[in-house]
């Protein structure tokens, strides 16, 4: 089954995508997919050379796919279906199958915002695609299926629920006061630097005065560029070396690699007006509150959509800033 | 005297329409930075094209950034790989 079901009672689409319940779950590292092939070996993985410095392919289990068959259920005319048509790209950041983002040197994340910008503009120049979703799951806490360092893509042919739902906000501030909503936003962090976490030249990461997630961080273009092409080659820069300064402070939190979700929220590719609308920006969502313990989304979270929170986010951006500021990069 | 030409980019109706043989939606090319959609009124309406979105996006980046080195290949089960390449520049020193 590989199709989308609407939820008339949320307003949302759900896809499903039945053949992944089979796909490769933590298997040995000399079994990783993701992985060069080596010449010596006979197990060929999805990259069928011995080295690489950063590839992307169409993903072998994807939820979405370009060629998408009619939907096997018929649906009704409050609980319609439709084809779960989009593209789903697994992004490998390195070769080395221990290495993590927070690892990479500097430059090599400035290459992965290249190819981040490129599969952007690439997928959402396709007449299906509304919005290009670009994210990362990282550790076992998340649940990923496989370690070796990646990212992932979806290209899906409508604007997902959460980010319509910030770029519906965004607008109606931007029609009843003019502006930016997240240019406003970030000038009220800075006013108050409490919750400021790295600054460059052109991003600002911090935990935002709302966030739901103790060490939850946002990372901000300082301009307010619509999407990650948008960006010239300075900030592309500023954006690897604020990036690289918060995962190393990550890191150093609690003393092992930080698991979290990382994605970027931009411009949807559906033609329409998104100017002081869409701000580029990426999200990190780390599910531990404490070096042992994960926050869970629970009953107030799931069932009433009301995150609470044990820690402040003035707290708790002191710390993560003091790890920043005093790791070696 | 002021000429205005105004050049419009959109779907154009093939010889078929101009000789009788086909409603003009069935006629159209789509080859064009706008297609033309029937508004259900006997008009057209202009609708972008991913051409636009190509454009739009190059605009924005304001051509500062350069192509990427990437080779794209098949794989055999008709998905595609993407192999980036990239100048392996020394890193800045740290202060």
């Amino acid at each position: 089954v590989n199709e989308l079901r609407w939820d008339p009672t949320k307003k949302e689409w759900i896809a499903y995508a039945t053949h992944r319940q089979d796909r490769t779950f933590l298997p040995p590292k000399e079994y990783c997919p993701l992985c060069p092939t080596r010449e010596d070996s006979d197990f060929p993985t999805e990259v069928p050379r011995p080295s690489y410095e950063i590839v992307v392919f169409e993903n072998k289990f994807p939820s979405l796919v370009r060629n998408a068959p009619d939907p096997e259920e018929e649906g009704s005319e409050i609980t319609p279906t439709a084809p779960g048509r989009g593209v789903c790209e697994v992004v490998l950041y390195t070769d080395d199958h221990n290495m993590t983002l927070a690892g990479l040197e500097e430059r090599r994340i400035r290459n992965l915002v290249d190819v981040w910008a490129d599969r952007y503009e690439e997928l959402g120049s396709l007449e299906f695609v509304d919005y290009v979703f670009t994210f990362e799951n990282k550790g076992e806490a998340i649940g990923v299926t496989l370690h070796h360092p990646h990212g992932q893509i979806y290209a899906y042919p409508f604007i997902p629920p959460r980010p319509k739902k910030e770029l519906d906000a965004a607008r109606q501030y931007r029609e009843e006061r003019g502006g930016c909503l997240h240019c406003d936003l970030l000038s009220q962090e800075h006013e108050d630097g409490r919750r400021i976490l790295a600054k460059g030249d052109h991003f600002t990461a911090f935990i935002p005065f709302y966030a739901r997630f103790p060490y939850e961080a946002h990372v901000y273009a300082r301009r307010c560029a619509p999407s990650i092409v948008s960006l010239d080659d300075e900030e592309r820069r500023d954006l690897a070396r604020v990036l690289k300064r918060l995962l190393v402070g990550y890191d150093a939190l609690f003393g092992f690699s930080l698991p979290y979700m990382m994605f970027m929220h931009q411009a949807p590719t559906d033609g329409g007006d998104y100017e002081e609308i869409a701000h580029f920006h990426i999200e990190f969502y780390p599910p531990n509150r404490t070096a042992e313990k994960l926050k869970y989304l629970a009953g107030s979270e799931t069932g009433a959509g009301v995150f609470v929170m044990d820690a402040a986010p003035e707290d708790t951006a002191q710390e993560l800033r003091e790890k920043i500021e005093g790791a070696a990069l | 005297l002021q000429l205005a030409i105004d050049i419009e980019l959109f779907s154009p109706v093939n010889r078929n329409y101009r000789e009788g043989e086909g409603r003009a939606d069935d006629c159209l090319r789509h080859t064009g930075i706008y297609d033309l959609e029937p508004d259900g009124g006997g008009g057209f309406l202009r609708v972008e094209t991913p051409v636009v979105r190509a454009f739009r996006a190059a605009g924005e980046s304001q051509g500062r950034i350069e192509t990427l080195d990437k080779e794209r290949e098949p794989k055999e089960d008709g998905r595609y790989i993407i192999f980036y390449h990239f100048e392996d520049e020394p890193e800045e020193e740290q202060e």
